[in-house]
């Protein structure tokens, strides 16, 4: 803001609290930048180069998983039938309307309309709730059927192993005991047709993977709850919303995370 | 500040970061991903019971329409394509150490075997089984040059023009 | 760049009225204004102390930081001299095996991950970055004091973890040693994972300031090469660090859940622990040496009196190692079972490191040629950087070849060639680099005798420590034995006396500053002369906000000509007269009329 017709003078006698000529300028910008222009930069910049070590924390994993696939192909498309691709599917489109929502309250915010913002965040933290609640049933069917990660995967009885790390302890209570029960809910650790030894392999991957992504979907549900509530206070308005426009950089990189977790783990 | 030495806050249009998309681009886009999303799970459905088969080619494919969808969130969604090259290019960076950390990784876990032709006796040990084979060989050379090469009852094979 | 403020001059010389309250030329970054007279005990320093704590003030967290990485110099250095010190003779002479065993791991650990990552960036960067840059603070300054304490947190863990028994795994953590070693691996990972935020936060902090900070006129060709080196390593921390994050999560998982996706008895293998490992450790090295070769830059050209020759060379080969160095980590492995392939080609991009580095040296050694150079402590502290980190960096071209590896891997060749270039490469650049912005950061002029003599102490010191190692792991001793034969007797022990020496050298560079503090002779805006803007437009310290005026920058960092001979242009095209000097800050002004330093300074030359 302080340029001058000729000759060039940066004149800032106030040092760090003033911005010399009056123009006046607004609340949001921080006394070391120039302009809220290069404020929004700033942190915009900030915001990608975040993501930036998102992609690369989650990459670790991405190659993990592109590794042993290559080690061991037959155990990825064995493992991953074990996966409910419908709930998976329902989960990527929650997951796409959610970053609809939030693209589409940067939209209203920028256009000043703040209710529609708000309602727009809430919808976004509703719909991510709801994809924890499909991972939250999809977890617990796993947990159910003895289907733990690495040296805790339960096998079925009489499954021969051959890893040193694998062993009687390993293996499910008989299956007889329970299928008198007539429990249609109930599932025996074990049953789940595996017999991949180095199915603990893919199922540690499968909930390394999903976890921190699921802790990712949790932190952006906090982070836009917190967005919804100021927005609904009026913090944000068409002259200042760089907050909603970061943080919904961020939920659209959880978003393309999953877009590529989803085939990975539970389609092919 | 060298680049940022207009004056403050013009929300115009016109200025990257502060692109306004319309709603029309946004709902396109989304239908899009979901149009992609029913295309990849419907061709693992049926790679998986048979009804096409894609074989090595369903990694590929599976990919592929996930990087689709993924540069469609990044273009429209997060506003890439409107915004200033730096954000792109540190974007596009990650992407290449990934590939980078992926491809140099499998250099190793991929070819383990590559070079591994030698046993893993010590060379002079090596040295005199070759040498104990060769005079074995020698000492065989007789009995082998004794015995004709093509029997009699081969030479039906041997087509003669 | 000079001093164009190029306001009416009349305003500038009465100093008097141009001053708004609290913004006189004294006003200090390092101070608070004190109680009342009446306040007693520990309401006094309460105000100080809780004005520290919570400042966003890139200066003091810089400061902060220097004060914390030193502290764990200290300690890891304590521990190496424990070390050596068991090493005088074969036998176990204080040390148990396993003793020793924790001891190498709390030296390795602290010295990496709590000491060299986080020392030149967090605490000299942090502190010149910005004020380099001309800008009033770093992009996110409450992401700065994050950083901070987020560090702290890490490291405290890492004390935890040592106090709770240590850790025997040597501070690489491979598996499987480290998934069945019942040592207190958990909070070792922990604190490594959390400090690697610390180190991501600055590294984003930086980019952005450099990218969206910088003054008018500073374009990137007019960037200090100091700076040139902190983007390409921030470039490197943000890229490789969340690597080291995922592996030390999977590592800890290992642990806890036994997850086999390094444990080969689930089908895990155990080599990539060592791939995601290096895939961070390696940047890493750069992360540790690239803000040397960024001091030695800056020493070079301003005790030479002479613009760094090949600057666009150097700016750019800082760029060029941080992204080749992505593409290395292989060499750490050739003996780990890793593929021939990968082995090949991880030997050959190695060498290709040689390439910008060689860039570098020949710039630096240039950049003396037909100087004036002046020997001050900083320079003789670069002079040494040079010497060792050529035969560090060569020792490593030797170290890359693949048969010559196979018979020096984990010998004290290996401990002796990363010695030279972390120790004598990055050590001896920061010490360099203290006595350097010593001034700028505290006011006060270090000894320069005292510094002198320490640099030839630390250097004499240094040499016979780990030139012994060169010799000694060539014939064949292996590192991380607490141990040895009888033929290796008399190497050890010169070794070990040559630490003592190291020690000594390193404890009057701390006496010299503390000495400082109290002692030393105020200092200039500008003892030495340089020409970036740090020294040109602030006082010493610096202001609060770093500037009076945000600075207009008309030239490079080491156009020495043109400052001090002030026949500059207005910067504007419009005809301006050369630059008025600005009376409150230092500059060229300062240079005829300062205060007896006892140093001579030799006339800038013009040819």
């Amino acid at each position: 803001m302080a340029v001058h017709p000729a000759p060039i003078t940066f004149d800032d006698p106030h040092g760090g609290h003033g911005h010399g000529d009056g123009a006046g300028h607004p609340p949001h910008l921080k006394h070391y930048f120039v302009s809220s222009e290069q404020q929004f930069d700033a942190s915009k910049l900030g915001m990608w180069l975040f993501l930036v070590t998102e992609i690369l924390l989650f990459g670790g994993m991405f190659v993990a998983y592109g590794i042993y696939r290559s080690m061991y192909p037959e155990l990825f498309t064995e493992a991953s039938t074990q996966l409910d691709t419908v709930m998976g599917a329902v989960n990527t489109a929650v997951l796409l309307l959610s970053s609809l929502t939030v693209a589409w309250s940067i939209r209203a915010i920028q256009l000043g309309n703040k209710k529609l913002c708000f309602w727009l965040l809430v919808a976004t933290v509703a719909l991510a709730g709801m994809f924890m609640v499909v991972k939250y049933f999809e977890y617990t069917h796993k947990f159910d059927l003895g289907i733990f990660p690495g040296e805790e995967m339960v096998y079925a009885e009489g499954t021969t192993f051959t890893l040193p790390g694998l062993g009687e302890e390993n293996f499910g209570p008989a299956v007889d005991e329970h299928a008198a029960e007539g429990d249609d809910h109930h599932y025996v650790p074990g049953d789940h047709g595996l017999t991949n030894q180095r199915a603990g392999l893919f199922f540690s991957i499968y909930y390394m993977m999903t976890g921190i992504h699921g802790l990712h979907v949790l932190i952006g549900m906090i982070a836009i709850g917190i967005l919804a509530v100021k927005t609904w206070r009026g913090k944000y308005s068409a002259e200042w919303y760089t907050p909603i426009e970061n943080v919904g950089l961020y939920w659209h990189v959880v978003d393309v995370i999953w877009i590529f977790l989803f085939p990975l783990m539970y389609l092919i | 500040m060298a680049e940022n030495a207009h004056t403050s806050s013009g929300h115009d249009d016109g200025h990257h970061g502060h692109h306004i998309i319309p709603l029309g681009v946004l709902l396109k886009v989304f239908g899009a991903l979901i149009f992609l999303t029913i295309l990849t799970v419907v061709l693992g459905l049926w790679e998986r019971d048979g009804t096409i088969h894609l074989g090595a080619l369903s990694v590929p494919v599976a990919l592929g329409i996930a990087g689709v969808k993924a540069t469609l969130v990044a273009m429209f969604f997060m506003a890439l394509k409107y915004d200033t090259r730096v954000n792109a290019l540190a974007f596009s960076l990650s992407i290449v150490f990934l590939v980078v950390f992926f491809v140099f990784t499998f250099l190793d876990t991929g070819f383990r075997d590559t070079f591994n032709e030698w046993p893993d006796t010590p060379i002079d040990e090596r040295e005199l089984q070759e040498l104990r084979l060769q005079e074995r060989n020698e000492a065989l050379q007789p009995a082998f040059e004794a015995q004709p090469l093509v029997l009699p009852g081969d030479t039906a094979l041997i087509r003669t023009p | 760049m000079s001093t164009v403020t190029t306001a009416p001059a009349p305003a500038k010389t009465s100093a008097a009225p141009a001053h708004p309250p609290g913004h006189e030329p004294v006003h200090n970054y390092l101070l608070e204004p004190g109680p009342g007279p009446d306040v007693k005990g520990f309401a006094r320093v309460w105000p100080t102390v809780k004005a520290w704590a919570t400042t966003v003030d890139h200066k003091r967290i810089g400061v902060m930081y220097l004060f914390t990485v030193s502290v764990f110099f200290a300690i890891a250095g304590c521990a190496a001299l424990l070390v050596r010190a068991e090493l005088m003779n074969p036998d176990m002479d204080f040390l148990t095996a396993d003793e020793y065993n924790r001891m190498f791991t709390l030296h390795g650990v602290m010295m990496v991950f709590l000491f060299i990552v986080p020392s030149i960036p967090a605490s000299l960067g942090n502190f010149a970055l910005p004020i380099m840059l001309g800008a009033k603070d770093v992009a996110f300054p409450k992401l700065n004091l994050m950083s901070y304490y987020i560090f702290l947190a890490g490291a405290s863990l890492a004390v935890y973890a040592i106090l709770s028994g240590g850790i025997d795994t040597g501070w690489t953590f491979y598996t499987p040693y480290s998934d069945t070693t019942n040592t207190a691996v958990l909070p070792m990972t922990m604190a490594v994972f959390v400090a690697g935020f610390a180190s991501i936060l600055t590294g984003i902090n930086f980019i952005v300031t450099i990218h969206k900070m910088r003054a008018p006129g500073l374009t990137w060709n007019r960037l200090p090469l100091f700076i040139w080196a902190l983007y390409a390593v921030s470039i490197v921390q943000v890229l490789a660090t969340p690597v080291i994050g995922i592996t030390m999560v999977l590592l800890a998982m290992e642990r806890l859940v036994g997850i086999g996706i390094f444990d080969p008895a689930l089908g895990g293998d155990p080599v990539l622990f060592q791939h995601f490992f290096w895939f961070y450790s390696h940047p890493a090295v750069y992360i540790m040496i690239l803000p040397a070769f960024g001091v030695i830059s800056e020493l070079m050209g301003t005790f030479s009196r002479q613009r760094v020759f090949g600057y666009r060379a150097i700016a750019l080969s800082s760029v060029a190692i941080a992204m080749l160095g992505f593409l290395v980590w292989g060499h750490h492995m050739f003996v780990s079972g890793q593929s021939p392939l990968s082995s090949i080609v991880f030997s050959v991009i190695t060498f290709l490191i040689g390439v910008p580095s060689g860039i570098k040296i020949l710039n630096w050694v240039a950049t003396m040629y037909k100087g004036s150079v002046w020997l001050t402590a900083a320079m003789l502290y670069s002079l040494a950087f040079i010497f060792l980190f050529t035969i560090g960096g060569l020792t490593g071209i030797m170290v890359g070849a693949l048969a010559v590896d196979i018979h020096l891997h984990d010998t004290y060749f290996v401990v002796a060639h990363f010695h030279y270039v972390m120790m004598g490469g990055t050590v001896f650049a920061m010490i360099g680099a203290l006595f350097y912005w010593w001034p700028k950061m505290f006011g006060r002029m270090m000894s320069e005798t005292w510094g002198r003599i320490s640099a030839g102490v630390t250097f004499f010191g240094f040499n016979m420590t780990f030139f012994t190692q060169f010799i000694l792991g060539s014939q064949g001793m292996p590192r991380r034995y607490f141990t040895y034969l009888p033929e290796y007797h008399d190497l050890h022990q010169v070794s070990t006396v040559g630490s003592w020496f190291l020690g000594l050298g390193l404890l009057m560079v701390l006496f010299n500053m503390i000495w400082s503090l109290f002692k030393g002779k105020p200092a200039p805006g500008n003892p030495w002369g340089a020409a970036t803007l740090e020294w040109t437009h602030t006082t010493s310290p610096p202001d609060h906000h770093n500037f009076h005026r945000t600075p207009l920058v008309t030239h490079g960092p080491y156009d020495y000509d043109v400052l001090f001979s002030g026949d500059g242009y207005g910067g504007d095209g419009a005809g301006t007269p050369a630059p008025v000097p600005n009376p409150e800050v230092g500059g060229p002004q300062e240079m005829g009329k300062s205060v007896d330093l006892g140093l001579s300074q030799p006339k800038p030359k013009h040819d």
